[in-house]
C-alpha cells in the first residue's frame, strides 16, 4: 500500500510533519490503525534500526526519525486505546542517579512505546529507591537504566543491590545499555540484560518479559 | 648515572623535547575517589584553589603519574555568565530562560573579572609550584560540546535540521567563550591545553553533522589558541571516532586524546607521526580488569603506537576513569606504561 509505504519513508527521512499529514490522510481512508503502525512507524523504524547496525546512519538519523514515530503515536496511541489493545507489558525507565544524558534513553522509551509497551519514563538522575517505587506502585515487572558515564555507571549496581535488599530480584528484572555499559558490566553487576542499542533494547524487553 | 627524567621531561618529549627513556603515562580522572585520603571535601575542591590543588598533589602520591589534569568545571563558568546557580545550568540554561535565544543578551567578560576563570587560573599557577615534576593540563570545552551543554544534546541535534540559523548563532557565542577561556588557561604555568569535544564523536552524532556544524567553529577556536602561545594544544573526543579520524588530524592541534571505543591502530594509520596520539586505555578495564589483562592491553596499545607513531604516543585512559575503579587497577595500569613504554 502506498500511503503506509509513504509513511515509512517520511519516517525515515525524519520529516514529523509529513508523517502526522501521511497517518491523518490514511486514516480518513478507512486504513486500520494497527496497519498503519506496523506497516508505517514500525517498518521505517525497522529500517532505521538496521541501518544504525550497519553504521549507515548516526545517531541524529535515529534522533529525527523517533521523532517522527513519536509524531505519528501522538495520533494513533488514543486511538489504539479506545480500541481496546493491550500493552505487551510495562517497563520503568531512567537515567541512574547523577547522570543527566538522555538521548539513548528517549530513542528506547519511543521505540517501546511503538512497539506496544507501556513505558513509564522517570527522566534522568534517578536514584535507586525511585526505580523501585516506581516498580511496585506500577507493577512494572522490568526496569531499564541508562548511564552514559563512567562516573555514574556504578549507580546502576546501587539499584540492583536495593532491589535485591527489597526482595524483588527476579520478580522485577533489570536491563542497562548506555554508551559506557558493556555485556561483561551487566554479568558483573547481576543485570539480567544489556542492549547496545535501542533497536536491541526491544528485543531484550520482550525476552526478558516471555514474549518473544 | 642514568639520568632522572621527570613527568614534565616524559611529556615534552612528544612534543618534540629530549628524548627520556620511555613513553609518557597518565591518566583522566575526577578527584573523587581520593578526596577521604586527602582529608577535603568535594565543596572545597570547588570552592578553594589550595585544596583543588592539594587534591592534585594526593593524586600524584597515591598514582604517581607524568600529566595530571585540571578538569576545568565549564558549568561552573557559564553559570557565572548567565547568572544561573550550578543547578539551573545543569538542566539546560536555555531551557531555564525558556527562550533559546537569551544567550544573545550574555556579554562577553572581561577575563581579568571572570571570577570563575580566575578561579582556575590560580589552580593552574599553584599546581606549577605544587607539582614541579608533573605536566599540568587544563581541559576546557569545545565551542560545539559548550552549546550542547547550554541547549541539551537532544535539542542542539534537532535545531540543527529544525533552526540552523540558531545553531550557527549559539556556536559563534560558544566559539567566542571557549577561545576566551583557553587563551585565559595558556596565559597561566601550565605545561599543555587539553579542549574537550565529548559530544563531537560519532557516537553522538554524525560524520556529516560534525564536517557541517563542529570543524568549522573547532578549527576557528584552535587557530585562535595556536596564535596565542605556543603550548601543545591537545584534543579529546568521546566515544567512536573512525569516520572522522582523518578531520581529526587535519585540524591543526598537536595530540589527539582518544576514548577507548576508537581504533588506535587507524589513528596511527592515519596520523604517521603527525600528531601526539594518547589513549585509549578502555575504561571497564580498570574497573573489572585484572593485573594480568591490564598489563596485557597496556602492552598491545603501546605496540600498536608507540613506534609505529614516531614515539608520538601518550598512554593514557581513553576517558575519564570511572570513580569505583580499584586505585590499585589504576596503579596495575601506570606501572605497566612505566615498565613495557621503556625504549629498547
Amino acid at each position: 500500500m502506498d500511503e503506509l509505504k509513504k509513511i515509512a519513508e517520511n519516517l525515515i527521512e525524519g520529516e514529523v510533519d509529513q508523517v502526522k499529514e501521511l497517518i491523518q490522510a490514511a486514516l480518513d481512508k478507512g486504513i486500520e490503525v494497527e496497519k498503519i503502525l506496523n506497516e508505517g512507524l514500525i517498518a521505517g523504524m525497522t529500517v532505521i534500526g538496521e541501518q544504525f547496525k550497519k553504521e549507515e546512519i548516526y545517531l541524529p538519523e535515529v534522533l529525527f526519525a523517533a521523532r517522527a514515530m513519536k509524531g505519528g503515536m501522538e495520533i494513533l496511541e488514543p486511538l489504539l486505546v479506545s480500541a481496546g489493545a493491550e500493552p505487551k507489558g510495562k517497563i520503568i525507565l531512567g537515567t541512574v542517579k547523577g547522570d543527566v544524558h538522555d538521548i539513548g534513553k528517549n530513542l528506547v522509551a519511543i521505540i517501546l512505546k511503538g512497539t506496544g509497551f507501556e513505558v513509564i519514563d522517570l527522566g534522568v538522575d534517578i536514584p535507586a529507591e525511585k526505580f523501585i517505587d516506581a516498580a511496585k506502585e506500577s507493577g512494572a515487572r522490568l526496569i531499564g537504566m541508562s548511564a552514559l558515564l563512567g562516573t555514574t555507571m556504578q549507580n546502576m549496581q546501587t539499584t540492583i543491590e536495593a532491589l535485591e535488599a527489597a526482595g524483588l530480584k527476579g520478580q522485577i528484572k533489570t536491563m542497562i545499555g548506555g554508551a559506557i555499559v558493556t555485556q561483561s558490566y551487566a554479568d558483573k553487576i547481576g543485570a539480567d540484560g544489556y542492549a547496545p542499542d535501542a533497536g536491541s533494547a526491544v528485543d531484550k524487553a520482550k525476552e526478558l518479559l516471555g514474549l518473544s | 648515572m642514568e639520568k632522572q627524567y621527570t613527568g614534565r621531561d616524559h611529556i615534552a618529549s612528544v612534543f618534540g623535547g629530549e628524548r627520556t627513556d620511555r613513553i609518557p603515562v597518565r591518566t583522566l580522572q575526577s578527584f573523587i575517589p581520593i578526596l577521604g585520603r586527602a582529608g577535603i571535601s568535594a565543596k572545597e575542591v570547588r570552592t578553594q584553589p589550595e585544596k583543588f590543588v592539594k587534591a592534585m598533589a594526593t593524586l600524584y602520591d597515591i598514582l604517581p603519574q607524568d600529566g595530571i589534569t585540571i578538569l576545568v568545571g565549564d558549568i561552573a563558568l557559564f553559570a557565572e555568565l548567565f547568572g544561573l546557580s550550578f543547578q539551573e545550568l545543569k538542566t539546560r540554561a536555555l531551557e531555564v530562560f525558556g527562550n533559546k535565544s537569551s544567550f544573545k543578551k550574555v556579554k562577553l567578560p572581561d577575563p581579568k573579572r571572570f571570577e570563575r576563570l580566575l578561579y582556575y587560573q590560580e589552580i593552574c599557577h599553584l599546581a606549577d609550584t605544587a607539582l614541579p615534576e608533573v605536566t599540568i593540563d587544563a581541559m576546557s570545552m569545545s565551542p560545539w560540546s559548550a552549546a550542547m551543554m547550554l541547549r541539551g544534546t537532544e535539542n542542539l541535534i534537532l535545531d540543527t535540521k529544525d533552526d540552523p540559523q540558531f545553531v550557527h548563532e549559539l556556536l559563534r557565542f560558544t566559539t567566542e567563550v571557549s577561545k576566551l577561556i583557553g587563551a585565559g588557561l595558556m596565559d597561566k604555568e601550565i605545561g599543555m591545553l587539553t579542549i574537550a569535544d565529548p559530544n563531537a564523536g560519532t557516537s553522538v552524532i554524525s560524520p556529516k553533522m560534525f564536517r557541517q556544524w563542529v570543524m568549522p567553529y573547532l578549527k576557528e577556536s584552535i587557530d585562535h589558541l595556536k596564535h596565542h602561545n605556543e603550548k601543545p594544544i591537545c584534543l579529546h573526543i568521546c566515544g567512536y571516532t573512525d569516520p572522522i579520524m582523518e578531520d581529526l588530524v587535519s585540524l591543526g592541534v598537536d595530540a589527539i586524546s582518544m576514548d577507548g571505543p576508537a581504533s588506535l591502530k587507524k589513528m596511527v594509520e592515519i596520523s604517521k607521526g603527525k600528531v601526539v596520539i594518547e589513549g585509549n586505555f578502555p575504561s571497564e578495564l580498570y574497573v573489572e580488569g585484572i593485573k594480568e589483562e591490564i598489563a596485557d592491553k597496556v602492552k598491545e596499545s603501546i605496540d600498536i603506537a608507540a613506534e609505529p607513531n614516531g614515539y608520538k604516543y601518550i598512554l593514557c585512559s581513553g576517558c575519564q576513569i570511572p570513580d569505583n575503579a580499584p586505585l590499585e587497577n589504576i596503579n596495575h595500569f601506570l606501572e605497566a606504561g612505566r615498565q613495557y613504554g621503556r625504549y629498547g
